[in-house]
């Protein structure tokens, strides 16, 4: 541990001023590989680079774990070394970029690994040699996919495409960043005692409480000059539980929740979570099986309206510019919020930002936070939607019909070159209610409707965008007659779509912050917030999952 | 069931002869372990179908890996292991779950074991791990015992009539070992200043420098009554080198070190020795001209030949490979008939430790069915005589001999443990060159081939496939009538196993050891390999398959001249 914490000493910088390139071995290696990179890299006959972006990502973790009492072995506290390389060949008019062969949407380098490397040497010396290796697998695919994408165009007689690299303003942003602290001493003691407390349910068979604390540094530069060092901090802790309902059907339990960067409200705020997450599980595990289909309004609760967002909204506002993928039918994904500014794209109810530029809000951490983007371009806030009405979308350098300039949103992973992205998602509802009301709003609903009962989501859930199909794994009925409740588990959602945003009827007074790895970013480490209320909905259709589950085990529990 | 009892009350004595330095009363885990398994064993036995055996493996122990990369380190951890594994078996030692099914695709995947740390004041998460795993496998199992019963019921009679079990005979062995401790430091230091060696080279495109420590105890308790608590160390540096010349041929080196303790890891002058030894040999072969398919005379020099002993003949005398009638069952049948050179004599000994002061990554006390190891002589002076046998047995051999092998959270397989081919007759190495070149000219061929390292390339197995072998070459010299030498690349040793081992003409007095560790069915094994270098009468390489990619454009940041 000393010796992470003396090593982060010596990376951590004083008197930044954005304007010149730190000085550390980030920076040095990824300067000098550019500047060899920009002067010499050629194949003869093909494009030369026009534009590199390097990407270094320093991950530190620490976490520790326990189920039922007991340590589950973990890692000593330690980092990783990341990089991802970008390079477009060509010119700013016309270059490689947005163009990817159907059946392959990442970067052909040796052994069908992207320009992107997982363990980088934490030297001088082994980064460059990292990026010497990686900027050569990148531009050969660079290159390469110049020609094809210049052949496929002629084809097609696609020749009044708008430029594919606009120009920006230089965008340069520096933060100190702080050493790594490991978890605070006797931690592990701690979660062992949390996760003890899942004893006092006899039917629990795991009860896992994890703490896990992160901090991303990240370090981008581009070969226009634009650079960014940062840092995410991310606490969290962790809930896993393995059981049997009382129906005898296995059932698990994951949620993470994100605690507040005052250390000194963890402890409190841990026993509180881990209260309210065995109260929860009591609940559940009380749950029966449905299988009769349901239309009719939901109330999506705190975790379960950020998983709603996830599901429909984040996909329209990403990728806007649509890839030509060598086919007849390009980049059907694509997010459509491209060609409907001024159109009404979500519920009068709200207004909706992306701010990539706030790390936290109210004390809690943002995954998204992003002052430069990965096409060296400062990340803008953006107003997105204005009581429901579409007024503009995330946009990257290589531009669509009708903007004029990136607004900052270009997004890279290990499996995607940058596209446009969310980064920070606030949902902002016109009028809020208490949890109470919006039950009671959900209720006057299911009357009107003349429905026997209606159904809350109260937790996050696995979904398909392109399947339009969500998998909560319980949800709670409540009946209209008398407002009792109960729970039932083997139902999904079907038929949603961006559509369905339109359907919102409420929205809570309970507006908190939830990150995630964005799905559309498939494998990806890119994170997003979402910062959102409750949200009722409108005609949500329900049908059975057509999961048949094990017969319960014949020796009891130990 | 007469024939079982006697076996069981045969190997008794045997195994509960064996010494320890533990009690095993004394060690909570088997304690909790046994108490677990009667409790579930007691209920299962009685189900229809029938659990009719299981057994639990706890792993506790210590994970340790550095690597350093071009002057930094490029991964570091520790972590400490306390694997939850359970097996077992549906069904009756005649038929039962584990039979593979004829003419369906099946294959067995490892599976992260759960995780539990015990402690004498809390053991509910341990025995719930154990319960949960027993469950959820209790039902796979009788779900495909079904699947078993229709398939033989449906498909060709299976030739081998063996039972699909043997019961494992009852042991109870304590045997523990402090872990040891490391100078991870040092060790680091060193790591880093061996990968500046090749940061200039031009023909080094990627290296890695790499220091691992797996160590612990098992313990192991099944439902005949067997405990057993036994340690594990497998301590071990080794560095790899790869080029690739301009017409996208990779090149290669390697080197290891198998180590009991730290004191035993070679010093940084040593290892400094060895990496430019290594360096200079991937220059030769970035410079080396491209090798010509060729059928000619051919030693395998020590290393070589033990990883072509490895590939070819050990994973046929695998006992599982006879058991299975979609595999092409090179041996069936052959046992007493002599298959290969009279030269050569291939025994199985886990019990070998150490070997010309050499420690051995395949030995062990206890294999992962709970059999004591013991030595085996699969083929000796040609003839064959045994296969390395778990408790599954085959026709002929109906007990295990302690090859049951497996990686945390994969099944048990017959598997290589410290495999060792030695000659009735040897000569000195030097003798073998020349007997070589009298080979060439006798053979009237332009040339002949020295393999000094070969690695694990495929060997194909199946009945569907033909019973033929492709290893890659990594350092081959061809060998002028003259006697003159040069280092050639891009090669690959192809054939069939029963006519390359009866090839063999002579065998040198050097015998080599190569620890390494084998990947298969059951996951990856430490294993060791031994032979002397083999003089072959002929052998037919072809050349060897090519990366799409050039070296990279721009050559490797020269940080010499930078600095000036």
């Amino acid at each position: 541990m000393k010796k992470i914490l003396l090593l982060l000493l010596g990376f951590s910088f004083l008197n930044l001023s954005a304007g010149s390139l730190p000085d550390n071995v980030y920076f040095r290696a990824m300067s000098d590989e550019m500047q060899r990179t920009m002067k010499d890299l050629r194949v003869k006959g093909s494009a030369k680079p026009f534009f590199a972006g390097y990407k270094l990502v320093d991950e530190y973790r620490h976490i520790v774990s326990a189920s039922l009492g007991s340590k589950i072995p973990q890692r000593e506290p330690h980092n990783s070394l990341s990089a991802l390389v970008y390079v477009t060949a060509g010119d700013g008019q016309e270059n490689s970029s947005g163009f990817t062969l159907a059946s392959q949407s990442t970067y052909k380098g040796e052994e069908g690994v992207p320009a992107y490397s997982e363990s980088v040497p934490q030297s001088y010396e082994g980064i460059r040699r990292e990026l010497w290796k990686l900027t050569d697998d990148a531009y050969i695919f660079a290159s390469t996919a110049y020609d094809q994408k210049k052949a496929y165009k002629k084809r097609k007689g696609l020749n009044k495409e708008l430029p594919d690299f606009s120009q920006a303003k230089k965008a340069s942003f520096l933060q100190e960043i702080p050493p790594f602290s490991a978890l605070e001493e006797g931690m592990q003691e701690r979660v062992n005692a949390l996760s003890a407390q899942g004893k006092r349910l006899p039917y629990l068979e795991k009860f896992t409480v994890g703490r896990s604390r992160l901090q991303q540094r990240n370090y981008f530069l581009d070969s226009k000059g634009n650079f960014a060092q940062y840092y995410t901090p991310q606490d969290y802790l962790y809930i896993e539980a393995s059981l049997r309902l009382a129906t005898g059907e296995p059932y698990s339990f994951l949620n993470s929740y994100i605690l507040p960067q005052d250390p000194a409200t963890h402890p409190a705020q841990m026993q509180q979570i881990v209260e309210k997450t065995l109260a929860e599980i009591e609940k559940q595990y009380h749950a029966v099986r449905e299988k009769k289909p349901y239309v009719g309004p939901v109330l999506f609760k705190k975790k379960a309206a950020a998983s709603f967002f996830s599901f429909l909204f984040v996909p329209a506002a990403s990728n806007t510019k649509p890839l030509l993928e060598g086919s007849d039918y390009n980049d059907t994904a694509s997010g459509y919020f491209r060609d409907r500014k001024g159109m009404r794209v979500i519920s009068p109810l709200f207004d909706v930002y992306d701010k990539p530029s706030l790390s936290q809000h109210q004390g809690k951490t943002l995954a998204g936070f992003m002052p430069v983007d990965d096409e060296g371009v400062k990340a803008e806030d953006l107003h997105l939607i204005q009581e429901g009405k579409l007024l503009a979308f995330p946009t990257i350098r290589s531009l669509v019909e009708g903007q004029k300039r990136s607004n900052g949103h270009a997004r890279m992973s290990q499996v995607r070159l940058p596209r446009a992205g969310v980064s920070n998602l606030f949902f902002v509802p016109k009028e809020t209610f208490s949890e109470k009301e919006m039950e009671e709003k959900l209720l006057q609903r299911c009357k009107e409707q003349e429905l026997e009962y209606c159904y809350i989501v109260p937790s996050s859930f696995y979904y398909s965008t392109d399947e339009g199909v969500a998998f909560p794994k319980v949800v709670e009925r409540i009946y209209t007659k008398d407002g009792r409740k109960e729970m039932v588990n083997g139902l999904k959602i079907t038929g949603a779509s961006s559509r369905t945003l339109r359907n919102i009827l409420a929205a809570g007074d309970d507006t908190d912050v939830y990150n995630e790895y964005s799905k559309y970013y498939l494998f990806s480490t890119v994170s997003q917030a979402i910062v959102t209320p409750s949200v009722l909905v409108d005609e949500i259709e329900l049908q059975s999952n057509m999961y048949i589950p094990d017969t319960p085990p014949v020796v009891p529990l130990p | 069931m007469k024939k079982l009892i006697f076996m069981f009350l045969l190997w008794i004595p045997l195994s509960l002869s064996a010494q320890g330095n533990c009690e095993i009363k004394e060690q909570l885990p088997l304690k909790l372990m046994k108490q677990e398994l009667e409790r579930n064993f007691k209920i299962l036995k009685k189900q229809k179908p029938p659990i009719y055996y299981i057994s639990y493996t706890y792993t506790q122990g210590e994970e340790i890996s550095v690597k350093a990369v071009d002057g930094g380190i490029r991964d570091e951890f520790q972590k400490p292991v306390a694997d939850v594994e359970v097996s077992l078996r549906a069904g009756n030692p005649q038929m039962d779950n584990t039979r593979a099914l004829r003419g369906e695709y099946s294959f067995s995947y490892g599976l992260r074991p759960e995780e539990s740390t015990l402690s004498n004041k809390n053991s509910l998460d341990f025995l719930r791990r154990f319960w949960s795993e027993t469950q959820s496998l209790a039902k796979d199992a009788q779900e495909k015992l079904s699947r078993v019963q229709a398939n033989v019921r449906s498909r060709a009679e299976n030739k081998d009539k063996s039972d699909d079990f043997v019961f494992p005979p009852l042991s109870l062995y304590c045997h523990e070992e402090p872990l040891q401790t490391f100078d991870l430091q040092k060790i680091k230091d060193l790591l880093v200043a061996v990968s500046r060696l090749t940061i200039q080279e031009k023909n080094v495109l990627k290296s890695s420098f790499n220091f691992s420590v797996e160590q612990g105890h098992r313990y192991f308790v099944d439902s005949v009554g067997t405990q057993l608590k036994t340690p594990y160390a497998y301590i071990r540096l080794f560095y790899s080198l790869y080029g690739r010349g301009k017409d996208g041929l990779e090149i290669e080196r390697f080197n290891d070190y198998n180590v009991s303790t730290e004191k035993e890891l070679p010093s940084l002058q040593q290892l400094t020795e060895d990496v430019r030894k290594s360096v200079a040999e991937l220059n030769a072969l970035a410079q080396a001209a491209e090798g010509e398919a060729a059928n000619v005379p051919v030693i395998l020099k020590g290393r070589a030949a033990a990883v072509f002993v490895h590939e070819v003949m050990g994973h046929r005398l695998e006992g599982d490979q006879l058991k299975d009638a979609d595999d092409g069952q090179t041996l069936s049948g052959k046992v007493g008939q002599q298959v290969i050179s009279p030269l050569i004599t291939i025994t199985a000994d886990p019990t070998l430790t150490y070997f010309n002061g050499e420690m051995l990554r395949g030995a062990y006390e206890y294999d992962d069915e709970g059999v004591k190891s013991r030595p085996v002589v699969l083929i000796e002076n040609g003839v064959l005589r045994n296969f390395m046998m778990r408790s599954t047995p085959i026709e002929g051999f109906p007990v295990s001999n302690g090859h049951g092998r497996k990686e945390r959270g994969y099944p048990a397989a017959a598997r290589m443990s410290v495999l060792r081919a030695t000659a009735s007759e040897t000569v000195p190495y030097e003798k073998l060159e020349e007997m070589l070149l009298q080979e060439i000219k006798k053979q009237n061929k332009p040339f002949g081939f020295i393999v000094e390292d070969l690695a694990g390339g495929f060997t194909f197995t199946g009945a569907s496939m033909p019973q033929s072998f492709k290893l890659e070459t990594k350092m081959i010299y061809k060998v002028f009538p003259d006697g003159r030498k040069e280092v050639v690349r891009g090669l690959d040793v192809i054939g069939t196993p029963l006519v390359s081992f009866n090839r063999i003409i002579a065998a040198g007095n050097d015998d080599t050891v190569f620890n390494g560790s084998c990947g298969s069915v059951s996951g990856w094994v430490p294993q060791t390999n031994i032979s002397p270098s083999l003089l072959f009468e002929n052998m037919e390489f072809q050349k060897a398959e090519k990366s799409a990619f050039k070296p990279p454009v721009l050559p490797a940041p020269d940080f010499k001249q930078e600095e000036k």
